[in-house]
């Protein structure tokens, strides 16, 4: 168990014009299970293998604990990992796979015997010690991958989406699995994910990675919440965050944001920030999520000042919500996410009105938020 | 030379007996003679005096079958006068050391066929056949890579003594036993076959090696008979190293019967890539061919053009898979769901990364 300090990291390989992880910062606690998350080719998987010690790290320093570990070999880091392809040693069986990193460290006999077995418990394997991985089943093969890396008892633990190879129902339960395993075993845990529900329900906190470069890191609830700029707005939550291009004015002292067909007014707590800001006049971009726009008569009824109109071009229902692609709200497509007791039918138009408490503006230029 | 050794090979392979004998002097120019009923085969040069023999009865042996014992001592004669030139260092690691020096000689001067010389280096593979792996360890810290770590770790994970031979700087050679194979095999319902189960242990031996000293990318010829095929394996090994680095090169174990289509584009001269690639995305926009896109295409290869498994890789919606196959159908032309159309977008993908 130790933290891990990641101080202005960088890795370019060579011939590439952009370093593929930049000035990377990070303070790891002790116990912490965080995940990092991004986009395809956002620089996860090269940052954990630099944790790893599989890449060089081009520039910056990398501590475990508060041991500097940048030209330490990946044996004496004190760290195991887990990856995707987690190949299993076919001709060893279960046992023999689990035993094996404790036999190269020359642990004695009856420990690793106590380990493997422990560890087996844990795991739900103890029947399964004499198998060979041909005879095992995707999630057991899983479990054994994890029972290498726990025996060893490592400082930190390193899965780059150990779970990608298992079909959706294995990895939700997998998911839990792990996070269960975690805090059970009290250790620190760097995860690798592009998928965004394994994020959320995982991580106790969050990083959220973009061309090699942190966007935020946060806990689950603040970075949806608050998320720091537009890529983070729109990479968490499903269905996505609604963007509408428009612009803020004010009247009468109330600051409105205007769009095609959409003219709505900011509580006043909004309006002193976008005014303090100088942003009164400007273009900005309006964040709403599906779920914050609703079309409970009750809510209508209490919402006049942000209310719109518009056409439903789809409707889909998930049994106890239905989620809504709407025109005529902005230039573009609008998601609503509303309860499945008010029907819709799709050809219709709707009233509907925003959340105006929930929602956020950032600048078009910086894409950062202006409403934190 | 292991006299005892050869004369077991040769009653196998003959099923008839020999038997070891000294004789004062060698009265012929021959390699073999024939008296009173037995002929013999010498092994030692006549010019040192008393020579020895293999002695056999001549009723047991064809003329054809004769010739070819002579023969097969005259190889090994040679093979062993070869081997005392060498130094022969004292320790395992010098002597390994050796052989890779020889054997790096060869491959320099193009020659993939010679017989490995008779070197007690590679200790029981020798005679037999053995599993063949190349380790190229050219990431970061080579120093890492001892001979002596190293070789723990191989033996460790193959649970046996194997040989390990430094090739170069950061090439060794690995030889196990082929039993690590059928190992691998027990339990299975279906067998699997050879090349499956060397990749699935080439896969294991990768990911044990990262954790423990660093990366590097593996190769294996699977099965071998060192002392005849081990420098042509060699050879095989080290092209689909490089053929694996240039092609995939975010990949680590690189198998030569994987590597057909790269071995055939890797021939193809600089300006015939660029023209291909150019013909056949002539429409499209350098944006076409983003990470994004890279990744649905290489993710839908991999799962054999299939839209839901493709999907099911990537986590995203059928239909925006869908939908970028449209947008690259609209920019290239070229709809991968057509077999045709697939090929050479496949090609050109392998083609895309060693022009870029
Ligand atoms: N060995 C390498 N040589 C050159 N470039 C590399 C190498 N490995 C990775 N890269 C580049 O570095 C960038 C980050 O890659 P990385 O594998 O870290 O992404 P990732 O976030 O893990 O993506 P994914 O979700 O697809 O696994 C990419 O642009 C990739 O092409
Ligand atoms: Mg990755």
């Amino acid at each position: 168990m130790a933290s891990v300090s990641l101080r202005h990291i960088y890795k370019r390989y060579p011939g590439a014009k952009e370093p593929s992880v930049s000035d990377f910062n990070l303070e790891i606690k002790d116990k912490e299970f965080i995940v990092l998350v991004g986009p395809s080719g956002c620089g996860k998987s090269t940052t954990l293998r630099m944790i790893a010690g599989l890449e060089e790290i081009s520039e910056g320093e990398l501590y475990i604990g508060d041991r500097l570990v940048n030209d330490v070999a990946p044996k004496d880091r004190d760290i195991a990992m887990v990856f995707q392809s987690y190949a299993l040693y076919p001709h060893m069986n279960v046992y023999q796979n689990m035993a094996f990193g404790l036999k190269l460290r020359k642990f004695k006999k009856d420990e690793i015997d106590r380990r493997v077995q422990e560890a087996a418990k844990i795991l739900d394997i103890a029947h399964l010690l004499d198998r060979k991985p041909k005879a095992l089943s995707g999630g057991q093969r899983q479990r054994v991958a994890l029972g290498r890396a726990i025996v060893r008892d490592p400082q930190v633990f390193l899965m780059d989406e150990p779970l990608s190879n298992l079909d959706a129902k294995l990895r939700g339960h997998m998911r839990a699995e792990i996070s269960k395993l975690a805090k059970r075993l009290e250790t620190t845990v760097i995860y690798v994910t592009h998928d965004q529900v394994e994020a959320m329900t995982m991580g106790d906190r969050i990083v959220v990675m973009n061309n090699g470069v942190i966007q935020q890191v946060d806990t689950p609830e603040q970075l949806y919440n608050h998320p720091a700029n537009l890529f983070v707005a729109g990479f968490l939550g499903s269905p996505t965050m609604n963007f509408i291009k428009g612009r803020l004015e004010e009247s009468n002292g109330v600051v409105s944001f205007k769009a095609t067909n959409i003219d709505i007014a900011l509580p006043e707590g909004r309006a002193k920030l976008v005014r303090d800001k100088g942003y009164v006049g400007k273009e900005v971009i309006l964040g709403v999520r599906p779920e914050d726009i609703h079309n409970e008569p009750i809510f209508l009824e209490a919402s006049p000042n942000s209310a719109v109109s518009a056409y439903v071009d789809v409707v889909e229902n998930l049994g106890h919500e239905i989620i809504l692609y709407l025109s005529g709200i902005g230039d573009g497509t609008t998601v609503a996410r509303v309860d499945a007791r008010n029907n819709v039918a799709d050809g219709s138009n709707i009233k509907l009105a925003i959340d105006m408490n929930k929602i956020h503006l950032f600048d078009p230029v910086t894409e950062l938020t202006i409403t934190e | 030379m292991n006299l005892e050794h050869i004369k077991q090979r040769l009653e196998q392979a003959l099923g008839i007996a020999f038997a070891i004998v000294t004789l004062d002097r060698w009265n012929a120019q021959t390699e073999s003679l024939e008296e009173q009923g037995t002929i013999y085969f010498r092994i030692s040069d006549p010019s040192e005096g008393a020579v020895e023999a293999l002695a056999v009865d001549a009723e047991l042996l064809s003329r054809s079958e004769r010739r070819l014992v002579e023969i097969v001592l005259e190889l090994e004669r040679r093979n062993a006068q070869q081997h005392k030139q060498w130094p022969q260092a004292a320790d395992e690691e010098g002597r390994a050391r050796e052989l890779g020096r020889w054997m790096a000689d060869r491959l320099e001067e193009g020659d993939t066929q010679s017989p490995l010389p008779d070197h007690s280096a590679l200790r029981a593979f020798q005679y037999n056949t053995c599993l063949t792996l190349l380790l190229d360890t050219e990431f970061g810290d080579s120093n890492r890579f001892s001979y002596k770590e190293l070789k723990r770790l191989i033996d460790t994970y193959f649970e046996s003594d194997n040989v390990l031979i430094p090739l170069s700087e950061r090439e060794w050679i690995v030889l196990a036993s082929s039993t690590v194979l059928e190992a691998a095999n027990e339990d299975g319902e279906l067998g699997e076959s050879t090349e499956e189960l060397v990749e699935s242990i080439a896969l294991a031996l990768h990911e044990m090696i990262i954790e423990w000293l660093g990366e590097c990318r593996i190769s294996s010829s699977g099965l071998v008979h060192a002392p005849s095929n081990l420098l042509s394996a060699v050879h095989n090994m080290r092209g689909a190293v490089r053929l694996g680095r240039l092609f995939h090169s975010e990949e680590y174990v690189h198998l030569p019967w994987k590597l057909h289509l790269e071995r055939l584009l890797y021939t193809m001269d600089d300006r015939e890539k660029k023209k291909f690639l150019e013909q056949l995305m002539k429409n499209a926009e350098h944006t076409t061919l983003d990470a994004e896109m890279l990744t649905t295409l290489h993710a839908f290869f991999n799962n054999d053009c299939n839209i839901s498994e493709t999907s099911k890789a990537l986590y995203i919606h059928r239909n925006t898979l869908l939908y970028r196959l449209d947008k690259f159908k609209q920019a290239t032309g070229m709809d991968v769901r057509n077999f045709h159309d697939a090929v050479l977008v496949h090609m050109a993908l392998l083609l895309y990364k060693v022009t870029k």
